[in-house]
């Protein structure tokens, strides 16, 4: 068993040490943890001995063995992308979810064939910036409120906060889509359920993310708002490698920053993170390294795969076979980021 | 008329010992009175304040007690009569100006009033004051009554004009805040001319020349006093037991004796005229005895310059037992009271207190309990000081770089405590947090990353924050000032200020504005009101992120006493149970547990938050406290 304890103890192992990944699990939990501008802070230490805030957070503790009995009814596996049914290339063919996608609008494809279908009444996604600056948790129930939230943010967002809204507005189905860290949230909220709220029933679809690392969302936005000197940034982009690169798009064009200069506004949590493909995910989703407008599609579980085939069943996405060489490749940068995670070196 | 300026000599009245000091100097021919407000001192010169038409004389609030001092001297070195009040605090800050005043000499009288605050009930600090008179040289009497406290007054303007140099009066709260009978003496018809006579400059150099004149003053103070009324013997001609005291410590002093039953062992010498010593009658005194007892408050000053002249005259003095604070007899810290002083002198006599009956003392108990109710320092519902500080904690946890508050004197000072939320880091002098702030926000090469931030109020913002400024600006300090503006010198009694509309006396002054002298100086300045509690923290947070030398925030709200008499209840506080999640808020019960303000009550009995109806103001803030939304604000 794993001992829970509670806020202040958080503070201690997780925000203090600049180890917070800005998931969103634990913001509005209790009225001392709020985001505010980019960063979860806590507003009064707290007596509570055992609190969500600690239980759902991925950094505290995160045992794979349990979550893997519960999520895949057996263990994980050996494989350097986890358990995996099949992998596959995929990608959507309808143009207004590929449109504002970062890969082949794969994800924006499922979720809203899972709300068509009834597998799920309510998305918790990641919305882009406010007009704050910061993107935001987003509970979605039309496919053009999907859509809005396409693409890619590179950094922590707090997504998972809005799913505190989505169980207070009494949603029975919820779809997560999240990074590894938040993958890792959901699945700790359904295993711990410190409240009884029935989660591992209400969460009926998770929907991971790949994800190398974030930017911490208050440095990076102090830093870009400095390059950028007043203008509206519209998007960030990260090319894939070997561009190493971080593209800031505004209205008067595009302003390439090498990525070492930018590095060290990289979450703290993100270099001790061993997951870069959501292994706890029921399907994994990222890009395909060489083919622009595809994904690489990992289904892990059997609500996965279920979805997968009513997607591609309602023309949502098509796939094709993944090749050996790409899953070797995809296998050996994941079995980097777990190498970094335990300190054995980039 | 008030019973102060009443022309009816010989009449008893009851008076307050502030207001005693105040008579004493209106009969003494007072032109000129000005200070700063500082409990225990305040009601002289609100006192005098209200007689100051009707005696048509010039009675001031200073920006501060140098300045008060600096007035009152204008007038001292122009052959008029002047008084400045102050604590003990004020005399620190006059002393640079008094310890070269005492060179120079005046030309009229000056009366210094300090009153000392043992204990530090409404101080930040505890001090005797009295030390600062052997270290000036000046004359130092000490009242022990509250009749007593207007005849020495009186006597130290005639003292100061004769010696041509200040006096200092030394009160304690007991005095100051006790009231008793007083016979009221003559007002003079008659007040000698002001006029400065500029033929002759007063300048404290060369000093091998003034400080010889200085000790001479001070020698022929000691001539003039030598048998003053207001050192007095009570007791048997050779005690057992003679007790020493001054001040308060007479009073109990006396009620400890007759409540032993010692009055035919044990000898009460009072001294008034605490410094210079009055030596002939302490020496005549000291030969009747074999035994000591000090009582006196604070420090042992009393004691150690006795001891000083025992030791001069140790071969013409019987051996004697000295007992006091030195001796650890007497505590060394500290107010007396009468149980403390029978206590003590019950240990050296051996002579047990009177037995209490049981029955008294339980319905005493009952009596103090009912009359006050036990309940911890706090703002007062409705305090914009709690809001502002609110929003200075949420916009430190939010930032999370643990940012330093350096706090200051006046009712925020409270803000150390849970009812600030313990915000305040620091609490000093009167400045001292805008000038620590200032140093610490110039730390950033030394690898300091944590924000500066200091609070002052609008009052401290006059007395002495603007200096500190001036340096912030110079050095360009990253440090933010807030100046929690609630209109007044709201804790020491709503006294008029450079920033408000009238002066001491009720006439129209212009007002001083605290933005305005800000910007004059090139520092970036924002107002905003506390209770709009998320765009006060956001401002806060927003300014602490800027690297750019010194800013001020002027949190500008009433103070809740005089909003809620001028403007009633803004709003209706009600709460929604439904919404209210009780022990579930902010792990357990948010806003009557860490926000704390006394309007809201925890009804144990519904589980959930409610508004005492009796108590709340209406300001509002809590409604934006409440993370569930359940206090709801309506229209009143």
């Amino acid at each position: 068993m794993v001992d829970i304890h509670g806020l202040n103890e958080l503070s201690r192992q997780v925000l203090e040490k600049a180890r917070c990944a800005g998931c969103g699990a634990c913001v509005g939990r209790c009225p001392y943890l709020v985001r505010f501008r980019g960063k979860t802070v806590k507003l009064d230490s707290c007596t509570v001995e055992a609190g969500r805030c600690y239980a759902y957070c991925p950094m505290t503790f995160f045992d794979e063995e349990e979550v893997a009995a519960q999520v895949f009814n057996g263990a994980q596996g050996s494989s350097e992308v986890g358990r995996s049914i099949e992998v596959l290339a995929a990608r959507s063919p309808v143009e207004e979810l590929a449109a504002t996608a970062q890969g082949g609008g794969t994800v924006s494809a499922m979720v809203v064939t899972a709300m068509e279908r009834g597998i799920i009444d309510a998305a918790v996604l990641t919305g882009s910036a406010s007009s704050e600056g910061f993107p935001h948790g987003v509970v979605a129930t039309t496919a053009e409120e999907v859509a809005a939230c396409g693409g890619s943010r590179f950094v922590g967002s707090h997504g998972l906060a809005a799913v505190k809204d989505a169980l207070d507005a009494g949603y029975k189905k919820i779809g997560v889509v999240g990074v590894p860290c938040q993958v890792r949230a959901v699945r700790k909220m359904a295993l711990y359920d410190l409240k009884s709220e029935d989660l591992r029933a209400r969460f009926a679809l998770v929907i991971g993310l790949f994800c190398n690392w974030a930017f911490s969302a208050r440095e990076f936005s102090a830093a870009m708002a400095e390059r950028v000197a007043g203008k509206k940034v519209k998007k960030f982009d990260i090319p894939p490698p070997p561009a190493n690169r971080l593209d800031i798009v505004t209205a008067d064009g595009v302003e390439s920053i090498p990525l070492d200069d930018v590095r060290h506004l990289i979450q703290g949590a993100c270099a001790e993170c061993p997951d870069m493909t959501s292994e706890f995910a029921d399907v994994s989703v990222g890009m395909y390294e060489g083919q622009p407008g595809w994904n690489t599609l990992i289904v892990r579980t059997t609500a996965g795969r279920g979805l997968v085939e009513q997607a591609v069943a309602a023309g949502r996405i098509v796939t094709e076979p993944f090749p050996q060489s790409n899953l070797d490749h995809l296998k050996q940068a994941s079995a980097r980021k777990r190498q970094r995670a335990s300190g054995g070196g980039s | 008329m008030s019973v102060l300026n009443l022309d009816a000599e010989g009449k008893e009245v009851l008076m307050m010992g502030n207001e005693a000091i105040a008579r004493g100097a209106l009969e003494a021919g007072l032109q000129v009175a000005a200070a700063y407000p500082g409990n225990p001192s305040s009601d002289i010169i609100e006192t005098l304040a209200k007689v100051a038409g009707e005696m048509g004389i010039h009675v001031e609030w200073s920006v501060n007690e140098k300045v008060a001092v600096e007035v009152a001297a204008a007038a001292a070195v122009s052959n008029g009569n002047a008084l400045a009040a102050m604590k003990q605090n004020g005399l620190n800050v006059a002393c640079d100006f008094l310890l070269n005043l005492n060179l120079t000499g005046i030309r009229g009288a000056l009366v210094v009033i300090v009153a000392d605050d043992p204990s530090g009930i409404s101080s930040s600090n505890e001090e005797d004051s009295r030390i600062f008179a052997k270290l000036a040289d000046l004359p130092l009497l000490e009242p022990a009554t509250f009749h007593e406290a207007k005849e020495m007054v009186r006597y130290a303007f005639d003292l100061s004009r004769q010696i041509g140099n200040p006096v200092i009066v030394r009160s304690v709260t007991r005095i100051s805040h006790a009231r008793g009978n007083v016979v009221l003496g003559p007002l003079p018809k008659e007040r000698p001319p002001l006029r400065f006579d500029t033929s002759f400059p007063l300048c404290p150099l060369p000093t091998a020349l003034t400080h010889p004149v200085l000790h001479r003053r001070l020698a022929q103070a000691a001539d003039l006093m030598a048998d003053s009324p207001f050192n007095t013997y009570d007791g048997p001609d050779a005690p057992e037991l003679l007790i020493i005291t001054c001040g308060a410590g007479w009073l109990f002093a006396a009620e400890a004796v007759d409540l032993l039953g010692l009055g035919s062992r044990v000898g009460i010498l009072k001294v008034g005229t605490t410094w210079p010593l009055p030596t002939a009658f302490l020496l005549k005194h000291l030969k009747t005895t074999e035994r000591v007892l000090f009582f006196e408050e604070v420090d042992p000053v009393l004691e150690n310059n006795v001891l000083q002249l025992y030791a001069q005259h140790n071969r013409e003095l019987p051996r004697i037992e000295f007992r006091g604070k030195g001796s650890g007899t007497v505590p060394a810290i500290g107010e007396l009271s009468p149980d403390l002083v029978m206590d003590c002198l019950s240990k050296v006599t051996g002579v047990q207190p009177p037995e209490i009956d049981p029955a008294y003392a339980a319905r005493a108990k009952r009596a103090i309990d009912g009359y006050a109710p036990v309940r911890s320092l706090a703002f007062c519902a409705g305090c914009p000081h709690r809001a502002s500080l609110w929003a200075i904690k949420q916009a430190i946890a939010l930032d999370g770089r643990n940012g330093v508050l350096f706090g200051d004197i006046g009712c925020y000072s409270l803000g150390i405590m849970s009812t600030g939320f313990f915000q305040l880091k620091t609490l000093h002098a009167m400045g001292s947090g805008a000038g620590m702030a200032c140093g610490f926000g110039s730390f950033e090469r030394l690898g300091v990353d944590q924000p500066s931030l200091a609070i002052c109020g609008d009052s401290t913002f006059f007395h002495a924050v603007v200096p500190s400024l001036i340096n912030a600006a110079h050095q360009q300090s990253d440090f933010l000032l807030m100046v929690l503006d609630n209109g007044g010198t709201a804790m020491t009694g709503f006294q008029p200020h450079p920033g408000t509309a009238t002066d001491a006396m009720g006439k129209p002054a212009p007002r001083m504005s605290i933005e305005s002298i800000c910007n004059s100086l090139g520092i970036e300045t924002f107002v905003r009101d506390p209770f709009e509690l998320q765009t006060a923290t956001e401002t806060v947070y927003d300014l602490i992120q800027k690297r750019s030398g010194p800013k001020v925030l002027v949190l500008r709200q009433q103070c809740a006493l005089v909003r809620s008499k001028k403007e009633g209840r803004r709003y209706r506080m009600t709460i929604d149970s439904q919404r209210c999640i009780g022990e579930e808020c902010g792990c357990n019960r948010l806003c009557t547990r860490v926000f704390k303000c006394p309007g809201l009550n925890w009804d144990k009995g519904l589980n959930r938050s409610s508004i005492d109806e009796a108590i709340c103001v209406g300001c509002g803030v809590c409604a934006d406290v409440c993370p569930t939304r359940a206090i709801v604000r309506e229209g009143a």
